[in-house]
């Protein structure tokens, strides 16, 4: 954890389940007026398709840099922000478990909301992270969000 | 000269390792590398259109030239969240 400005900001990697209320917890703030957090969770299917379980991994060094990169642009663009906790979840998840929270710290809840989203759109868009997925028909593959293999 | 490789998923398993140390000619580029790799290991040649690149864990363009002593990370495409 770091306080950049006026911000504070805890990014991590877990292969422990993650809970909503610690990673909250890392950027409570007396300044802060709302706490958003998106969780994300292993949903049961893809394309219809029944998922078993899902296998994380990350060049988490990289990861953690670009965690440090969106937060600095989150900071640009709301800069009343006062935390930023972005804590992601490796190995092997059973649907219905947490893989990723993200939470954002600001006086008011409109920036807070828009931060938040922008920072689970980015981080999926560009942290190198990698998730594969099996299936209940015993295959298995990597997910490619986008590309067509 | 030396450059080390990191590979993850579909990396990792084709080459069964999370790291290549590769000797490679002065000049050698990114997208040379992932060539490379994908004619030792046809199935990474799926990735060619879509692999993106970083050197010393900073994203990089496929036409980046290496140095001696980079590591270089090869991306399929990320699926964190």
């Amino acid at each position: 954890m770091q306080v950049l400005g006026n911000c504070v900001e805890d990014f991590a990697f877990s292969r422990a389940p993650l809970a909503v209320e610690p990673v909250l917890a890392r950027i409570a703030d007396p300044r802060q007026g709302a706490a958003v957090a998106m969780v994300g969770t292993v949903r049961n299917q893809t394309k219809g398709r029944a998922v078993l379980f899902l296998d994380y991994e990350a060049y988490e060094a990289m990861a953690l840099r670009v965690f440090a990169e969106i937060a600095a642009r989150m900071r640009e663009r709301w800069p009343t922000t006062t935390g930023i906790a972005i804590h992601h979840r490796l190995g092997r998840l059973a649907v219905g478990e947490t893989s990723v929270v993200v939470a954002v710290g600001n006086p008011h809840r409109g920036e807070a909301f828009a931060a938040c989203e922008f920072a689970i759109d980015t981080l999926k868009a560009e942290a190198p992270i990698w998730k594969k997925e099996f299936w209940a028909d015993g295959t298995s593959d990597w997910v490619a969000p986008g590309v067509a293999l | 000269m030396k450059i080390r490789v990191r590979l993850f998923a579909s990396y990792r398993e084709a080459f069964a390792c999370d790291e290549l140390a590769l000797e490679v000619p002065e000049g050698t580029t990114c997208a040379v590398v992932q060539d490379r790799l994908a004619t030792e290991r046809p199935t990474l040649e799926r990735w060619r259109p879509v692999v993106r690149y970083g050197i010393n864990q900073r994203f990089v363009s496929a036409d980046t030239t290496l140095a001696e002593g980079d590591e270089l990370v090869l991306i399929p495409p990320v699926s964190g969240g």
